[in-house]
């Protein structure tokens, strides 16, 4: 009888340890103070308190969001990256079309949910003859020069940027690193992070080795677009984002008519733009209107800026 | 069975103490020279920045808006207490901020409190950058005048050094590992990324008011958050 309760005692003490395995995962509150008070004793059980305590910071960082400065340095690399086939506007990014540029996009970027990123946002004028615009991890924000000559307005130009500044709020490009990758960063973490004898050259080759992997899966998503979804979120979005900063959202309706590539995956400019009209056919409050000056500063800018404006046939109304 | 309540009992005690110790209402900047408004909106005047790891005592919250109050040296060498807000998702709790700062005691001395961290702006400078053009070079004039060379030092590196990033490396992406990715993809333009790094406008308030007075757009626009708050 003694011996069968000495048996339940160590079954439940068992149960109490796999218990808190299972809960490290776990982002309740109240398991985390668990975990806290009972992970050095969980090691000392193990017979190594300091690499149990290393394994519960690997799986906590990696179970988590990056932070914003982890997201800075991804941003940095894809941007680095990119920027090798690309060529930028300028240099210094003082010429009065970049800094017109970089005016709307920090007008919408103070009117969203993330007025901050870890260095700021950054608004780059590449010179291009495609119409695009992509954002990079932390705010770095790519638009080329035949998308501003392509826009009629001012709020055309802020509903791309408006759309793309919605990824990185939204989060985006981070997300669309693939479920198999993010395994393999935990993984090796686990490998060489718990390891107490690990060198931190290993941890970093290991780190280096998962930062490209994960620059591979962004730097995709950026140049060929997100998923219908994230892409009909981000238009969404912006239509909200546009409306707080005092711009028309149907300028970005008019911006998605007038690009020609799409479809597939990412969804028809067209189907997209029926949305964005949808939503705000039935958006309850005041919708903002187009203006006549910033029509007339867009021309300004632009012819300043020395940005041929291309012609293009007049739709009827 | 008596040990197993007492266990019990050591658990709940040791969760409750852990979750009092972490409601203490005390928040660190997690981003580099996050911007103080005077209201809770991005829209509102900007007092002032705080540096990447700055304590900061929360005061209140309107949405995603936190109050703190800091305090800022003066040209005549006294210390003024200055109200405003930051945004949420600007800020960091110790916990999380450990990812990335393993010396966060060392860098307890630059509690707000102190008046260390913080670059203020005053009146004179946003007048400055107002009445200029807009020009990207304007931009960066109405950066530098807000406050001395040295303030801005001062508070740089009062700030989390780039040796003690260096520190937390172990457990993310961070500089070191920059370094060594840059090492092995040499064509990478990483000098370009630097330059538009460099291309900071402090006080973007200045810069933005009167551009979008007759655009109607931030507060001038139909949505300004603080006029609705007054409204209600």
């Amino acid at each position: 009888m003694k011996q069968l309760k000495h048996i339940k005692y160590k079954t439940l003490i068992l149960f109490f340890i796999i218990g808190m395995i299972i809960s490290l995962t776990s982002q309740c509150e109240l398991t985390k103070g668990l975990i806290k008070s009972f992970v050095p004793m969980g090691g000392l059980i193990v017979g190594s308190a300091e690499a149990v305590q290393k394994l519960h910071e690997a799986y906590k960082a990696y179970t988590k969001e990056f932070t914003p400065k982890e997201e800075y340095y991804i941003g940095r690399s894809v941007s680095a990256s990119l920027l090798q086939k690309r060529r930028i506007y300028s240099r210094k990014g003082n010429t009065p079309i970049e800094s017109y540029i970089a005016k709307i996009g920090n007008t919408l970027a103070m009117a969203s949910n993330l007025p901050e990123t870890y260095q700021g946002y950054r608004f780059i004028v590449l010179k291009s003859r495609s119409i695009n615009a992509f954002a990079v991890p932390s705010g770095y924000i790519f638009i080329t020069t035949k998308l501003i000559e392509t826009a009629a307005n001012e709020d055309e130009i802020a509903g791309a940027l408006a759309h793309e500044v919605s990824h990185v709020v939204l989060r985006h490009p981070t997300k669309s690193i693939s479920s198999a990758r993010k395994t393999e960063i935990v993984l090796d973490l686990i490998k060489y992070g718990a390891s107490k004898a690990t060198s931190k050259n290993k941890l970093l080759n290991s780190l280096t080795k998962s930062f490209g992997g994960v620059l591979d899966d962004i730097g995709k998503s950026v140049l060929k677009g997100y998923d219908k979804d994230a892409e009909k979120e981000a238009d969404l979005a912006a239509v909200q984002l546009m409306i707080n900063a005092g711009y028309n959202p149907k300028g970005l309706s008019a911006m998605l008519r007038k690009l020609k590539v799409g479809g597939g995956v990412h969804g028809s400019p067209k189907d997209r733009a029926r949305d964005v009209d949808n939503k705000i056919a039935t958006y309850s409050g005041k919708i903002p209107k187009m203006r006549r000056y910033r029509k007339n500063r867009f021309k300004d800018y632009v012819r300043k800026g020395k940005i041929r404006k291309v012609k293009r046939k007049r739709r009827a109304s | 069975m008596k040990q197993i309540k007492i266990l019990l009992i050591l658990i709940f005690c040791s969760t409750v103490l852990y979750g009092a110790k972490k409601g203490e209402g005390t928040l660190i900047v997690t981003v580099n020279r996050a911007r103080i408004y005077k209201k809770a909106s991005a829209f509102s005047k900007q007092v002032g920045r705080l540096a990447f790891g700055a304590y900061i005592k929360i005061e209140g919250q309107e949405g995603q808006w936190v109050k703190l109050s800091f305090n800022v040296r003066e040209k005549s060498g006294d210390l003024k207490k200055v109200k405003g807000y930051i945004h949420l998702k600007s800020l960091i709790n110790e916990e999380n901020f450990k990812r990335q700062a393993e010396s966060v005691k060392e860098r307890k001395d630059r509690e707000v409190k102190k008046g260390t961290g913080v670059t203020p702006f005053s009146e004179d400078d946003e007048i400055a950058a107002a009445t200029k053009g807009f020009s990207e070079e304007d931009e960066t004039a109405a950066a530098t005048k807000g406050f001395s060379e040295d303030d801005e030092i001062t508070a740089g590196s009062k700030g989390f050094s780039e040796e003690d990033e260096v520190t937390a490396g172990s457990k993310g992406f961070n500089k070191d590992v920059e370094a060594k990715y840059k090492k092995e993809h040499p064509k990478y333009k990483y000098n370009l990324v630097n330059k538009i790094d460099n291309r900071d406008t402090p006080n973007l308030y200045a810069v933005l008011k009167p551009w979008w007075k007759k655009a109607k757009l931030g507060k001038y626009g139909p949505y300004n958050p603080i006029k609705m708050k007054r409204k209600k």
